[in-house]
């Protein structure tokens, strides 16, 4: 009779153990998992950390204020991203005035309006693939239909448009995400209270969605800020020395074409305008032709072509100028050589000086919208420019001007951050 | 047919908002196909006077997809009374009391048959040209979970008058008094308008939901389980202010809560798989079910 209970404390006994046992091994998991995970999340931070500090380390003599507001100079030290910082800025703003509504708008209509039906379901699936795909796909689709296409040159549009159609997945996604979050409770009640489906979407649907929208919004203009391929896949430039036609301003001369024609057989133009008098300034490189890429200024020959010029006239001022001869060749391209460097091609037939000329007697301002035609270059084509450079200098731009793009999307994350805490707080259901 | 039952329907004043139709009932509620079932209020001797009916569910079939989830039901609502729907989970209480406010247009591959006739001027809430919006200006809603809007409590309780297109800070502010005061919940917010609505507590948010619902100022009032995510204290006070709430409008409310249905309601209608099984005073449902289908509900033999 006693045995009983001396068997049945046995087995509670033996119970105890062996669930002491199951919680010492699990406890020894989740120490394993602990130390593990600590590790490795350490490692990745550190590996960062080291990265940063390297190129920190790398582009310490530029980093200082002037880097941020000179102009390009084939001088590494002389040379900041002035150009880089307005083009990358200028095309953001298409970028975010292009993908930020539309992306809402289409979350908006999948979520709220559409119906489910096989067309949607297609918009669907599109969207999720067109996020997947490669950057330089956008910019090939973005040469076909926009530089070639709708004509919109190598500009500032083009580019913003392009990085637009690029992130737009991105805010598409993010904008649905959140508004999904959202529940069905709180439209059923602002239904119920008489509210259209656009009183919802105005009152509660866009406001309470706002953190992750924005977020979205954040995450995709620093995807675009950094993204190099499809810009130089439509034709960015990495040496600018005109800045973006500032709205109202006075017209410059529109002589970009022939900058551009000039840079390619690396002989930089700068012009200038002074009265009725258009100037070039045509900097000759020591080294001959091909020879490499960047050469150092030996000299400048100023040339000046009087108002109104013809493509003769243009020649003959060419020619008046020490070292320089010009001709038409065979194409009926005007060419502007030089014994040392060859030539350099300024433009079929002098339309583009005689154009220069034409508009600057007809005097203007620039419209608001002008800048948008302008050519640009942005900071990672900046950064990719220097650093295919030879000289140790220009590393040491490329790694400054690299310090500032991770410092402006670390700046960008971190407002997305702070928008999705602050935002958040204030929403619980 | 259905206005064989219910005859002699006499239009009140015209222009006032709150009329009814006075409904002349020769019988008792009869067996519910086929004809409404309407209360005998004379006989019935707890009622003070004639019943005015304020809704008549005329033939009404409702079907989510191919699911026929209501059943030709037949019932009227009486005007400024508490109208429970019981019955055991998933028998059509809730989709019943959605079709009052079109709350089924929200959502795809619904479709009703059948009227849900208002009075007193007779719109058919459910009628295939009436719009949504129009019906849910009349008759607002108080949902199952406290659904508030993440926003200031003067807010919540502003939205629909403001939809109503009442502008102005005094206007606003007053709507959204009488609506707090008639929710009985003015003096315990009037210093925190401007709090968010989340930080009132549970029972205090479902009756911001029927300030909210209040400050549209509706003819109908439906309540779907508005108590069973409070505790008894919170769920006393709501059914105490719908005892208040039955001095301006016409309440329907779901309940789960037998208890809540005998002490709240004037009129209960007892469903079964989409069918209107018995409809009646509720003294009458409670004390004398005339099927023992209902009996068994009620004594919790089923359900
Ligand atoms: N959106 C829906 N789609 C399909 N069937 C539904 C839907 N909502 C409810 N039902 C079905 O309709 C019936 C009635 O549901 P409901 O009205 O919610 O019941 P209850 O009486 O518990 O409120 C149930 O069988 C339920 O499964
Ligand atoms: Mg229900």
């Amino acid at each position: 009779m006693s045995a009983a209970p001396v068997q049945s404390a046995g087995v509670v006994v033996g119970r105890a153990e062996e669930a002491a046992r199951m919680v010492a091994s699990r406890k020894r998991w989740d120490r394993f998992f602990m130390i593990g995970g600590a590790v490795l999340s350490f490692l990745c931070i550190a590996v960062l950390a080291v990265l940063v500090a390297d190129l920190v380390r790398d582009a310490w003599p530029r980093l200082e204020w002037g880097f941020l507001t000179r102009d390009q100079s084939n001088d590494a030290e002389q040379a900041g991203i002035k150009t880089a910082i307005l083009g990358t800025g200028l095309v953001m703003l298409v970028t975010a005035v292009t993908a930020i509504p539309l992306g809402i708008a289409a979350g908006i209509y999948l979520e709220e309006y559409a119906k489910k039906n096989w067309f949607t379901t297609i918009i669907e699936i599109n969207i999720a693939n067109l996020a997947g795909v490669p950057s330089i796909i956008w910019g090939l689709m973005a040469l076909g239909l926009l530089v070639y296409g709708l004509k919109t040159g190598q500009s500032i549009l083009t580019a913003g448009l392009t990085l637009g159609l690029l992130v737009l997945p991105i805010v598409i996604v993010a904008t649905r995400e959140s508004i999904r979050s959202i529940p069905q409770g709180i439209r059923e009640a602002s239904f119920a209270c008489g509210a259209s489906r656009l009183q919802t979407v105005r009152y509660h649907i866009l406001p309470y969605s706002m953190s992750g929208v924005l977020t979205g919004c954040i995450i995709a203009m620093s995807r675009a800020i950094g993204e190099t391929a499809p810009l130089v896949t439509i034709g960015a430039l990495a040496y600018i020395t005109s800045v973006p036609a500032v709205p109202f301003s006075e017209k410059a001369w529109p002589l970009e074409a022939v900058a551009t024609r000039a840079v390619q057989v690396d002989a930089p133009i700068e012009t200038g305008a002074s009265g009725g008098v258009m100037q070039f300034r045509i900097e000759l490189p020591d080294e001959t032709p091909g020879a490499k890429k960047h050469a150092v200024v030996k000299a400048t020959r100023d040339v000046t072509i009087p108002a109104g010029a013809s493509a003769a006239q243009v020649g003959e001022a060419i020619e008046a100028t020490p070292d320089l001869t010009a001709r038409l060749d065979s194409t009926g391209l005007l060419r502007v050589e030089n014994e040392q460097f060859g030539g350099i091609v300024l433009g079929k037939d002098t339309s583009g000086v005689a154009a220069a000329l034409a508009m600057k007697q007809e005097g203007g301002r620039h419209g608001p919208l002008d800048w948008l035609s302008s050519s640009f270059t942005v900071l990672p084509i900046q950064v990719f420019d220097w650093v295919s450079r030879p000289q140790q200098n220009f590393q040491i731009n490329a790694a400054a001007a690299g310090v500032v793009l991770v410092m402006v999307t670390l700046v960008m994350n971190g407002v997305a951050i702070f928008l999705r805490v602050r935002l958040r707080k204030r929403l619980q259901w | 047919m259905t206005s064989a039952n219910v005859s002699n329907l006499q239009v009140g004043n015209a222009g006032d908002r709150q009329r009814a139709v006075e409904v002349v009932v020769p019988t008792h509620g009869r067996d519910v196909s086929g004809t409404i079932a309407a209360v005998d209020s004379r006989a019935a001797s707890s009622s003070q006077s004639a019943s005015l009916v304020k809704a008549e569910v005329r033939g009404l079939d409702f079907y989510y997809g191919k699911f026929h989830a209501l059943k030709n039901l037949n019932l009227a609502i009486y005007d400024k009374k508490i109208t429970a729907l019981i019955g055991p989970s998933g028998c059509g209480k809730s989709t019943l009391l959605r079709c009052f406010n079109r709350m089924h247009d929200l959502y795809p591959d619904t479709k009703y048959s059948g009227e849900i006739v208002l009075h007193p001027d007779g719109l058919n809430l459910v009628g295939p040209g009436i719009d949504p919006i129009t019906v849910r200006m009349r008759i607002s809603m108080v949902f199952q979970k406290p659904n508030p809007f993440p926003k200031s409590i003067f807010e919540n309780v502003a939205f629909g008058p403001r939809l109503r297109g009442i502008k102005g800070k005094d206007a606003l502010e007053a709507e959204v008094q009488r609506a707090l005061k008639g929710a009985a919940l003015w003096e315990e917010c009037k210093d925190r308008l401007q709090d968010n609505a989340y930080r009132l507590s549970g029972g205090q948010q479902q009756r911001l939901c029927i300030a909210r619902a209040l400050a549209s100022d509706p003819e109908v009032i439906l309540f779907d389980e508005p108590t069973s995510a409070l505790d008894p204290v919170a769920t006393l006070r709501i059914e105490e202010l719908m005892r208040e709430l039955r001095e301006k409008v016409t309440i329907i409310v779901v309940t789960h809560n037998m208890h809540q249905a005998s002490r709240v309601s004037d009129y209960t209608a007892f469903m079964y798989l989409g069918e209107l099984v018995e409809y009646g005073e509720t003294p009458q449902i409670f004390q004398r079910p005339k099927k023992t289908m209902t009996e068994e509900y009620i004594s919790g033999r089923f359900g």
